[in-house]
């Protein structure tokens, strides 16, 4: 069974966050733009999630 | 688990809570793998609040076979909040979505969302991303009013809006379906690749899941509860004084 729990502050939500839209190579506007046409692959997809979910931990 | 030293009891209860069970149902359908399991993220915050965002191992989503090929993945998420006071997290929002592998656009979504963004969408609903030209048709004839201006608005600049935009509501804040319903889906309608017991997993993992929104309906109308367990034969020898029906909860979309 493959269980991973993380625990972050708002300084490791922070670093995530910077990671994640490294890794994307766009902001998370662009990516949202692209997802609303479904031109955001899903890769792409799956980092802009991980964003939201962020969003949500931060308390935003 | 991999966990920190001082761990909040909470947390480590919470992260049980939700993904060991997602894990145990998902493992009791699908062969276990190093992809069948969720991840539990949680920022416990100064006002006590623990919030958390669960989701499948593998971020693009969980494979899913048939014939042994890979032909879908499946998206959950949930974000959950934990009050101090309150003796169950709630969900916030949750997202089921189904791809097929290799596109961007998933075929059908189900989405709770406690507190809608945006007026007149359900808090539970499913979007469908099919397209068909009479429905392409009738949303260019809806009523410039609630989501209809929403659908004109987008139209008028130069938008295709279609069935995936339109929010089929099922169940509401209680009645909504869970990740089993989604799964069985799969599973019946889909053929995808599953145990011999699957079927009776997902059985029970819905059971659960409806005792626990049982309980939440029940505190949301209790009195709706005595009333229908005295026909069955209950007797209640004290009735508190409570607030009575919480309309948000029972009435929403």
């Amino acid at each position: 069974m493959s269980l991973v729990l993380e625990v972050l502050d708002s300084a490791g939500i922070e670093r995530r966050r910077g990671e994640l839209l490294s890794r994307a190579g766009m902001s998370a506007n662009r990516m949202r733009e692209l997802a609303e046409k479904f031109k955001l692959d899903q890769e792409g997809q799956a980092i802009l999630r991980q964003l939201d979910e962020l969003d949500f931990l931060s308390g935003e | 688990m991999a966990e920190s030293r001082q761990l909040d009891p909470r947390v480590r209860q919470l992260a049980e809570k939700f993904a060991f069970d997602l894990t145990s149902t998902v493992e009791a359908v699908l062969a276990p793998s190093a992809q069948t399991g969720f991840v539990t993220r949680a920022s416990p915050k100064p006002d006590g609040r623990i919030l958390a965002g669960v989701s499948t191992f593998v971020a693009t989503g969980l494979p899913l076979h048939v014939n042994g090929k890979e032909t879908f993945r499946l998206v959950a998420t949930y974000e959950i909040s934990a009050s101090p006071v309150s003796s169950f997290p709630a969900v916030m929002e949750s997202t089921f979505k189904v791809y097929l592998v290799t596109r961007n656009k998933p075929l059908f979504a189900l989405d709770y969302v406690r507190n809608p963004h945006h007026a007149g969408v359900p808090s539970a609903h499913y979007n469908i991303y099919a397209d068909r030209r009479d429905m392409l048709r009738a949303l260019a004839r809806v009523g410039n009013k609630r989501r209809g201006k929403n659908h004109l608005r987008r139209q008028g600049r130069g938008k295709i809006v279609s069935l995936g935009d339109v929010h089929l509501p099922v169940g509401g804040h209680r009645f909504r379906p869970c990740l089993e319903d989604v799964l069985e889906v799969l599973v019946v309608e889909f053929g995808i690749d599953c145990s011999d017991g699957a079927l009776a997993a997902l059985a029970l993992g819905r059971r659960e899941w409806r005792r626990a929104q049982l309980r939440a309906a029940v505190s949301d109308d209790p009195y709706t509860a005595q009333a229908e367990l005295e026909h069955l034969g209950f007797e209640f020898s004290k009735v508190p004084v409570l607030p009575g029906e919480r309309h948000g909860r029972t009435s929403a979309l």
